[in-house]
């Protein structure tokens, strides 16, 4: 007489979802990996990338607000004004396949802004120091400084500064060298 | 001696002296007048002749004052005009008949010689002063022969010279454009010339505005700034009395003198600040300076620490009337106080911004003199043919020529603007009046019109140093 084992049947999604969880685990870890290492492009706003220009503007405020003589704004207070201010860039693919990295041209005009209100602001506040100073009594209030700055150059605070000729953001095509450059070395 | 010797020997003494006293010794050489005739077009079409003159060279043009008037009968530009003893006196709104005076065959192949005339012209019983030619118009008649320009400002109507003709458009203002300026050589032989607003800083027109030039009594504006320094810092008042010295007493007494001093005398020193203001007193500066500082080498030091400390880096100082002076050295150089027109235009600036009440003297046609009970009359003629003119001080010397600060203050939109006409190096009086009208006319006409060349809106000058936009506002909202 033979003995007839009887083989235990096994459900095969015993095995099946431990590996698909297991694979699930290592792609998210490795996925993790990828956005740990390009942290500073992330932005909370998920699938943008963003670059910070934060530095350069002050750095270049603070020089030109430096030839008012007196001025007393610090460099941190400068860049406490500027703000965070951020470039968008977007990953384009071309016909041929090579992807580029380009700066959003909205993105850009809008730093742009932002950069300049900065500045104004940070003008119209030596200004007001300035004229406090030399004994300036009336009010400091932005139409003043506005009445002033037309009586004397037939523009506002805003235009003045629109006009005065600094250029506070790398151009859009530094901006693209800087990141094709950061791609290059990933 | 025989008799005959002794009376040969008188009359050639005689001789002698009677040629020597009335041979005419001219204050300045006469110039040569050639005659011609020339078209007056009013209002598009051609009225008639009348006579001209070209004063030493072509195109330096006097026209016929009573031709004019002729010519103008039954516009709305219409005079009279009569010569008297006092002057000439033009009416406006009346016409005048008949047919004007035009030189004959000889006078047009000849010339005249005649010296140019400080003129008072009594415009409807309103003193202005011009120079002009007065002659007989060969008619056995006196008439007067002014410049195109000086008609055009007075009449208030725009005159266009052509080569053998005269344009005249009644319905147009007088006005004075950059393109015209630039088109005539305005102003190009002289030393330098600055047209600008002293509130704001801008600067309408100039003409070697940077370059080092003497200033010769301007330097009373610098004398006056560091005596109200002074007053200013309680060092002296101006109702103090100032002992003349002894050297101020010459000086009076020499050729530069204006004013006769004595030494030993007192007077105020609000007096004597009239005194160096009004006819340009030497003597008045020179004691001046002596009573606020000392001496005059100390004051004059001050002078120059007052010109580094408005920046103006070409400004030197050797006095504190602006007489040349001597070295001293073997090798005696002649030395004049110096500046720019521009480092003037600052000076005047800051000036009238911190001692505004100086206008209270220079704009005065005539002052008394109570300390010594004399009347004082302004160098600045400019002050009787624009009533705007409030100041400044007129300046001359040999190697400065004929130069004249004019101040006028000018209201646009509520804001008082300080407009300045900074004029070194013409050729004499009459050059200077004329120059410095235009000049003040063309300041005055940028400002309110806001344009320099009559076709487009002034464009604003905003300079690269934000230090110095804050400077201007500063300058314009803090007093």
């Amino acid at each position: 007489m033979g003995i007839v084992v009887r083989r235990k049947k096994t459900n095969p999604m015993l095995w099946i979802i431990p590996v698909v969880l297991l694979s699930l685990a290592l792609l998210t870890i490795i996925i993790a990996v990828h956005v740990h290492a390009f942290q500073k492009r992330k932005s909370p706003e998920k699938g943008k990338q963003f670059v910070s220009v934060t530095e350069e503007i002050t750095a270049k405020a603070y020089v030109w607000l430096e030839q008012i003589q007196d001025m007393k704004l610090s460099y941190p207070e400068v860049r406490d004004a500027v703000g965070d201010v951020e470039i968008q860039i977007q990953r384009v693919k071309k016909p041929d396949g090579e992807a580029s990295v380009e700066v959003v041209v909205s993105s850009y005009e809008e730093a742009e802004e932002s950069a300049l209100d900065s500045l104004e602001e940070l003008y119209r506040r030596v200004l007001t120091q300035r004229l406090k100073e030399a004994g300036y009594e009336g009010t400091c209030e932005q139409a003043d400084l506005d009445r002033m700055m037309q009586e004397a150059y037939g523009v506002t605070v805003s235009e003045y500064i629109e006009q005065c000729g600094i250029s506070l953001l790398p151009t859009a095509e530094e901006v693209q060298r800087r990141i094709a450059r950061e791609v290059e070395y990933e | 001696m025989s008799r005959v010797k002794r009376l040969s020997a008188v009359l050639t003494a005689l001789l002698v002296l009677i040629c020597f006293t009335t041979q005419p010794f001219p204050a300045e050489a006469a110039s040569m007048q050639y005659r011609r005739n020339i078209r007056v077009v009013v209002d598009g079409a051609e009225v008639c002749s009348i006579q001209a003159l070209d004063d030493d060279y072509a195109n330096n043009l006097y026209i016929s004052l009573k031709g004019l008037a002729i010519a103008l009968s039954g516009s709305s530009k219409a005079y009279s005009v009569v010569l008297d003893g006092n002057g000439i006196h033009m009416t406006t709104g009346r016409n005048v008949s008949g047919t004007p005076a035009l030189w004959g065959k000889n006078a047009l192949v000849s010339a005249v010689r005649m010296n140019l005339k400080r003129t008072t012209i009594f415009f409807d019983e309103a003193p202005r002063r011009y120079f002009s030619f007065v002659m007989d118009n060969g008619a056995k008649e006196q008439d007067a022969y002014l410049m195109p320009v000086q008609l055009g400002m007075l009449l208030d109507m725009k005159i266009i010279v052509g080569k053998d003709e005269l344009v005249i458009d009644t319905n147009t203002p007088f006005a004075v454009t950059e393109e015209d300026l630039n088109a005539s050589g305005f102003a190009q032989d002289v030393n330098s010339l600055l047209i600008g607003d002293g509130t704001t800083g801008e600067i309408y027109y100039q003409v070697d505005m940077d370059e080092e030039v003497p200033i010769a009594s301007t330097t009373k504006l610098m004398t006056y700034f560091v005596t109200m320094d002074a007053v200013a810092a309680g060092e002296c008042s101006l109702d103090d009395s100032v002992t003349i010295s002894v050297g101020a007493a010459r000086l009076s007494h020499g050729s530069d003198g204006v004013i006769s001093l004595s030494a030993g005398s007192e007077i105020p020193l609000s007096e004597l600040m009239k005194g160096m203001l009004l006819p340009s007193s030497n003597e008045c500066a020179l004691a001046i300076a002596e009573h606020v500082a000392g001496s005059e080498e100390a004051f004059v030091e001050r002078m120059n620490r007052k010109a580094k400390e408005l920046e103006l880096e070409h400004a030197v100082f050797y006095n504190c009337h602006g007489l040349p002076v001597f070295s001293g050295q073997l090798f005696a150089g002649k030395m004049q106080n110096h500046m720019t027109a521009e480092e003037m235009f600052c000076l005047c600036s800051r000036l009238l911004e911190t001692y505004p009440e100086i206008t209270e003297i220079t704009e005065a046609k005539t002052l008394h003199m109570s300390g010594l009970n004399i009347d004082l009359h302004n160098s600045n003629s400019l002050l009787y043919n624009m009533e705007e003119v409030k100041g400044l001080k007129t300046g001359t010397t040999n190697k400065a020529g004929a130069c004249l600060v004019t101040f006028l203050p000018v209201e646009k939109d509520g804001i008082t603007h300080n407009l300045f006409c900074i004029l070194y190096g013409a050729e004499g009086e009459a050059e200077r009046m004329l120059l410095s009208e235009i000049s003040a006319r063309y300041g005055k006409q940028c400002l309110l019109e806001g344009f320099h060349d009559g076709t487009k809106e002034q464009e604003w000058d905003i300079p690269d140093d934000p230090e110095q936009v804050i400077q201007r506002i500063i300058r314009m909202n803090c007093k």
